[in-house]
């Protein structure tokens, strides 16, 4: 039977390098990306990231609490690495005011599905996310990336669910006016 | 709804972003300081087991008759010899009587010989 990664955190705390390695690699794929995402598409910075997270792991196995779940609290800590990335080369936009979340926005998928050139799409939709402030960006990438719920997210950002419903729905909008151009309506 | 939020998760699908997972000597370094860890815990737990030995010593009935023994016999010599030396000293102040030092007596046939003088 297979470990958990609570389990596994533990046994890393007794210094076993096979826990280490199977964590790495049920983790590292995802985090880069997440990492890819968060840090402008700067490859060589997330992959930076990526160490510097597991260098914490290794180095500080303890602070990780068995009561919490792991897979929150290992974004938790990529999110702070994102933010002292942010800090150190001093990549953080001019955040945006937030908007009140009055519910979700509408985007003529139909359009999207039959008729978007996918590619281009995707190239547009990393360029908008790259305008957004990094809160509202990692709101996103976690919603639609890593697929987590809203209480997961604001464990994560450590904030209540209502700032992340509202960051959620003011990137949504944000987009929508971004990609206008593939809705036929416009 | 239910169709855009599908329809984002695809976009944002990671294998979207063409990449791989990385090898393991990107994390080489952090890999050796759990390995440390190890090394550490090792070291903490003989500490600990060889206390826990200490403290975990049999000891039979034999033996810990003939401490007694040892003790006690110990015990009487020390104070046998602090006695011996205590009767030492009391002698001792006994001979260095200030009446029988040279000053003293000096001091006697002076006052003889003044008063002879002076009769």
């Amino acid at each position: 039977m297979l470990a958990t990664d609570e389990e596994l955190m533990f046994h890393i705390s007794k210094g076993e390098a096979s826990a280490f390695d199977e964590l790495y690699l049920r983790y590292s794929k995802r985090l880069l990306g997440y990492f890819i995402r968060m840090l402008n598409f700067d490859k060589e910075l997330a992959r930076d990231a990526l160490q510097d997270l597991f260098l914490k792991i290794a180095e500080h196995p303890e602070k990780f609490d068995r009561a919490q779940s792991f897979k929150t609290w290992i974004f938790s800590s990529a999110s702070n690495v994102c933010k002292n990335h942010y800090r150190h080369k001093e990549v953080i936009k001019t955040a945006n005011e937030e908007i009140e979340y009055h519910g979700q926005s509408e985007i003529n998928l139909d359009f999207y599905q039959n008729k978007l050139d996918a590619q281009q799409f995707r190239k547009m939709l990393e360029e908008a996310l790259n305008e957004l402030p990094i809160e509202k960006k990692e709101v996103f990438i976690l919603k639609y990336q890593e697929e987590k719920s809203i209480k997961e997210i604001a464990q994560i950002q450590n904030c209540p669910e209502g700032s992340i419903k509202s960051r959620l729905h003011y990137t949504l909008k944000v987009l929508e006016e971004k990609l206008k151009m593939f809705n036929p309506v416009n | 709804m239910e169709n855009e939020n599908e329809f984002l998760k695809q976009k944002m699908n990671i294998d979207e972003l063409g990449i791989h997972a990385p090898d393991l000597s990107l994390v080489s370094e952090a890999r050796k300081k759990v390995l440390t860890r190890k090394k550490l815990q090792n070291r903490n737990e003989n500490l600990f087991s060889m206390l826990a030995r200490i403290l975990n010593f049999r000891i039979k009935l034999y033996q810990a008759g003939i401490a007694t023994m040892l003790i006690g016999v110990g015990i009487f010599f020390i104070t046998k010899k602090s006695d011996n030396n205590n009767e030492t000293k009391t002698r001792q102040y006994a001979e260095v009587d200030s009446l029988k030092s040279s000053s003293v007596k000096d001091n006697i046939l002076f006052v003889k010989n003044f008063t002879s003088k002076i009769n």
